[in-house]
């Protein structure tokens, strides 16, 4: 029994590295011709487990049944990710923007995905984050761990504002009042001159933790890391929080709660559910993530304008929700790194990104609504 | 005595027409009442004005001695008034047990706090839902019980119906709204409806029940008491027998030629 | 008071642009149900039509030959057309494989489709995300009227507009195909029963929004001289405002609300100190007030929830 369990914890690690091999070498592969063919590898590999049921069912079986350990050396091996991309910190930069839009994308997540309330606002949270934590840093020297709560708050606090129509209003009338609030905060950042109008805010100081600077790169090991280090483990850290946060509410009377709002409103409002405050929730905790994203990324790039936080941004997310699932933390997740990761890596056709993007909206509505990785259904614990 | 549902005048207009007029209905605890009348004579709408759905335009509804005129839907769900609707609206993309989860909804407690830093109270709270949810459900059906994580979307119509039940039980309500729920369903399965109605009446002491129906064979077996709406109005009201032998109702179903015929 | 009444003229023009493009929203509203959130994107495409038909007019000597007066009522047409007969083929690929599916996909849809639209053209003119200079198609003359300076070319614009909107009113009013779309937009199943054939009669509301919409992308242009890939944006936005204020799917209420910003836009421009940067900002709050205060807008009717 004990070797068994040896056995397929070793089959578990090797399927692990190997998918973690693959994927450091195709963001070390430059050549077109190349990341074409690593792409049509990774798509083959996808149709093969939709097709090849016995083999799905071993390796799902294999991660449900070791699931802490399966999780641990995932960990383990993202932790690697600095040290594997050393000498490339573009490369760590890419991973740091995935995270990013990751922790947009699982922000969204609970209006898009679980409630079906469509936010074109990200941007504006996100830029609210930013702004907030920019500007306390360099007037008032206020730290970015304290920026970061204040970040989150006040994008929060927007969010509760943006949240009030909808107690009157809902579709395509909450949308256009979404619409309209991301606009006018990009009028208002281009226009006010306190937050240095389109020329934006520069020299944003990094943050630093136990006086170690984030602009200084990481020695340990014997290894020297870029500076982008800091911020991908720091990255790494929010994002694992925001998957635990995303996990548990789906998992909860809230997130089961939001998925009734989205299947039927008014059959959720006669089983007494308060429809408006779960809204003004759900765009709350949205706005909070990217309050958050904002606050990293100000101090990250150490200089923000008004052009970072446009419209485009919001429908940005909107499609790494809609590609990865909708409602599938997981999902969604691999729909901002693979929508973060794949214009980088097709640098040469830069110029078609967001035409591609409003192509893959249209076509995934379209051919599967459901998404890359679709939801599944929430399976409870047997008793006892 | 105070009745479990009184509504007094009870009327709404849309534009000059009156969907619901003037209608007084009263249930008491343990009774269950049959709501019937032609298409369009306003039964679902007085289901909506009861549920907060719309406002009346004039008339009083108390429940329990208190009213509910003006109160938000929800908080009326949460004084123990549940229901079923006409087409079923099930939350067809979640699981069986997920639709009768949500059902719980107004006397769980869990908020987003809890949710994420309180795990173990809300791991009780599901654990103690799925429990008491797979319990109503095989009550109605242990196939039901033992197929919980399909999708209720992929149900035929007379399990959805059960599900519905189901969900609306779960709240632990008082009264309980029926909007035909034999409708779509054979006649093997309305005879199973029937028992299932019972069942409901057996367990739960005191519910009221009032059930909208075109299916007099149901109405007939499960209603204490009939009321006949037509044209918004309260026509008639009594037992099945007194209602099947009163003039005014045959009129409204069969129309007034049959009557001018005669005369 | 020529001070009001310039200003008054300038929201005139204004509130016209936003009439034309918000009666496509209450057309294709009260068609389909549907709010085609891209609409703003094919009006501007009108205005891009107009740059290309210059730009061959140009070209094959068409402008040497022809007067003004012949050719750019010519090239408006056209253009007018092109945009109506585009606006229906989006309708056809984009909003109709969603008639029946949840109204959140046909909505980011259409936010996609404007995406796409955007970036078609910022692609397929040279220099594209950079502002395109808008040909000259109107007289430039003014003359002083009691102390207002009256601007030809706004005239023109002013006649133009009232004139086809009378002309769609008439359509709808009296011909067989304008009474199929009042009924389809009352009860789209009843029409069907009744025999009005609904993919045509969507078709032509869509071909009747776009082709109004294509002259809100020309008066844009023609006003401010240039024309860029994402003018549509604001446009739509705008636009759509413009049918919520005045009550979404009624197509009366697009006057009206067309108006109400044009109004609020140019006198907080011109009468709010330091408020010229921040004129969308108004017209924007104005309309989230009208969202939470009235949503149904000026002329909408309460509809009742179907249960």
């Amino acid at each position: 029994m004990r070797s068994r369990t040896l056995g397929r914890a070793i089959l578990l690690i090797g399927v692990e590295t190997i998918f973690f091999i693959l994927f450091a070498a195709f963001m070390m592969t430059f050549d077109t011709m190349k990341i074409v063919l690593f792409i049509l590898f990774f798509i083959g590999i996808g149709l093969l487990f939709t097709k090849w049921d016995r083999a799905r069912h071993v390796l799902t079986n294999l991660f449900k049944e070791l699931k802490i350990f399966a999780s641990l050396w995932f960990v383990v091996l993202l932790l690697t990710v600095p040290f594997v991309f050393q000498s490339s910190p573009y490369l760590i930069h890419i991973c740091v923007m995935a995270g990013l839009f990751a922790i947009l994308a699982l922000g969204l997540n609970f209006q898009l995905g679980s409630t079906n309330v469509v936010n074109f606002a990200t941007a504006a949270s996100y830029g609210i984050g930013a702004y907030a934590s920019a500007l306390l840093a360099v007037h008032f020297h206020i730290s970015f761990w304290l920026g970061l709560l204040i970040g989150g708050s006040l994008a929060s606090l927007f969010g509760l504002l943006l949240g009030i129509p909808c107690m009157k209003t809902k579709d395509y009338y909450l949308s256009l009042v979404t619409i309209a609030f991301g606009l006018i905060i990009y009028i208002l950042l281009i226009n006010f001159t306190w937050t240095g109008g389109p020329n934006g805010i520069p020299n944003i100081p990094p943050p630093s933790l136990l006086g170690h600077s984030f602009k200084d790169p990481i020695h340990l090991l014997g290894y020297q890391l870029p500076f982008q280090s800091n911020y991908y483990y720091l990255i790494f850290i929010l994002v694992g929080g925001s998957l635990v946060v995303a996990h548990r509410l789906h998992h909860s009377r809230v997130g089961l709660t939001w998925n009734a709002i989205r299947e039927d409103e008014i059959a959720a409002r006669c089983h007494g559910i308060d429809v408006t405050w779960y809204k003004i929730l759900a765009f709350c905790i949205d706005a909070f993530f990217g309050g958050v994203a904002g606050t990293v990324y100000s101090h990250y790039i150490g200089f923000i304008s008004p052009e970072n936080f446009a419209f485009i941004v919001s429908v940005v997310v909107v499609t790494m929700v809609i590609l990865g699932g909708m409602d599938n933390v997981f999902g969604v997740i691999m729909g901002a790194i693979l929508l973060t990761i794949l214009p980088e890596k097709f640098r040469a056709f830069e110029d078609f990104r967001i035409l591609i993007y409003g192509i893959i909206i249209i076509t995934m509505l379209r051919f599967r609504p459901q998404g890359l990785f679709p939801q599944k259904m929430r399976i409870y614990k047997k008793n006892g | 005595m105070v009745h479990l549902l009184e509504t007094e005048k009870l009327t709404i207009r849309f534009g000059g027409l009156a969907a619901v007029n003037e209608v007084d209905l009263t249930v008491d605890h343990g009774e269950t009442v049959g709501l019937i009348g032609p298409n369009g004579s306003g039964k679902t709408t007085f289901f909506n004005l009861l549920t907060g759905i719309y406002r009346p335009t004039e008339g009083s509804i108390r429940y329990a001695g208190e009213n509910l005129v003006a109160l938000p839907t929800f908080k009326i769900a949460k004084q123990g008034i549940a229901r079923t609707f006409q087409n079923n609206r099930l939350f067809l993309n979640l699981s069986v047990l997920d639709n009768v989860l949500i059902g719980m909804h107004p006397h769980q407690d869990s908020n987003w706090f809890d949710a994420i830093f309180r795990r173990r109270y809300v791991e009780k709270e599901i654990e103690k839902g799925v429990e008491k949810g797979l319990e109503l459900l095989s009550q109605f059906s242990e196939e039901l019980a033992s197929h919980c994580y399909q999708r209720a979307g992929d149900l035929p119509q007379a399990d959805r119906r059960k599900v519905e039940i189901c969900r609306a039980l779960a709240s632990n309500p008082k009264l309980l709204l029926l909007d035909e729920p034999s409708a779509g369903m054979s006649p093997a399965e309305t005879e199973e409806l029937m028992e299932d109605i019972r069942r409901v009446r057996q367990k739960v002491r005191g519910i009221g029940i009032i059930i909208i129906e075109h299916d007099m064979a149901v109405i007939r077996e499960v209603a204490d008491r009939v009321v006949v709406l037509n044209y918004g109005r309260k026509i008639a009201e009594g037992t099945f027998q007194e209602i099947s032998s009163n003039e005014l109702v045959l009129e409204a179903y069969l129309g007034r030629e049959e009557k001018n015929a005669q005369a | 008071m020529a001070e009001i009444a310039q200003q008054l003229i300038n929201a005139l023009l204004l509130g016209c642009t936003y009439t034309l493009i918000a009666i496509g929203f209450n057309l294709f509203f009260g068609a389909l149900n549907v709010v085609h959130f891209s609409h703003g994107d094919v009006c501007i495409l009108g205005a891009f039509m107009i740059l290309i038909l210059y730009g061959v007019a140009k070209w094959i000597g068409a402008i040497a030959v022809f007067p003004p007066f012949l050719l750019v009522p010519l090239m408006i047409l056209i253009a007018m057309f092109l945009t109506g007969l585009i606006g229906t083929f989006f309708e056809r690929v984009v909003i109709k494989p969603f008639r029946y599916a949840p109204l959140l996909m046909v909505l980011v849809a259409t936010v996609a489709l404007g995406m796409v639209i955007r970036e078609t053209v910022r692609l397929s003119f040279p220099h594209g995300s950079n502002p395109q200079i808008f040909p000259r198609i109107l007289p430039a003359t003014s003359f002083q009227w009691h102390g207002v300076l009256l601007r030809l070319d706004n005239l023109i614009i002013f006649g133009t507009t009232i004139f086809l909107i009378s002309l769609m009113f008439l359509f709808i009013q009296k011909t067989r195909m304008g009474a199929a779309i009042r009924a389809v937009s009352q009860d789209t199943e009843a029409a069907a029963m009744m025999g009005i054939n609904i993919d045509r009669t969507v078709a032509m509301t869509f071909l009747i929004g776009s082709a109004l919409g294509a002259i809100a992308g020309i008066l844009i242009g023609a006003y401010n001289n240039i024309i860029r890939f994402d003018m549509g944006l604001m446009g739509g936005v705008k636009g759509f405002s413009a049918a919520v204020v005045g009550g979404l799917g009624n197509v009366y209420g697009a006057i009206i609300g067309g108006l109400i910003l044009g109004l609020v836009e140019t006198f907080a421009a011109a009468f709010i100190p330091g408020g010229t940067p921040y004129t969308d900002v108004f017209a924007f709050l104005v309309v989230i007030f009208f969202l939470i205060f009235k949503p149904s807008g000026i002329l909408g009717e309460k509809v009742y929830e179907k249960v």
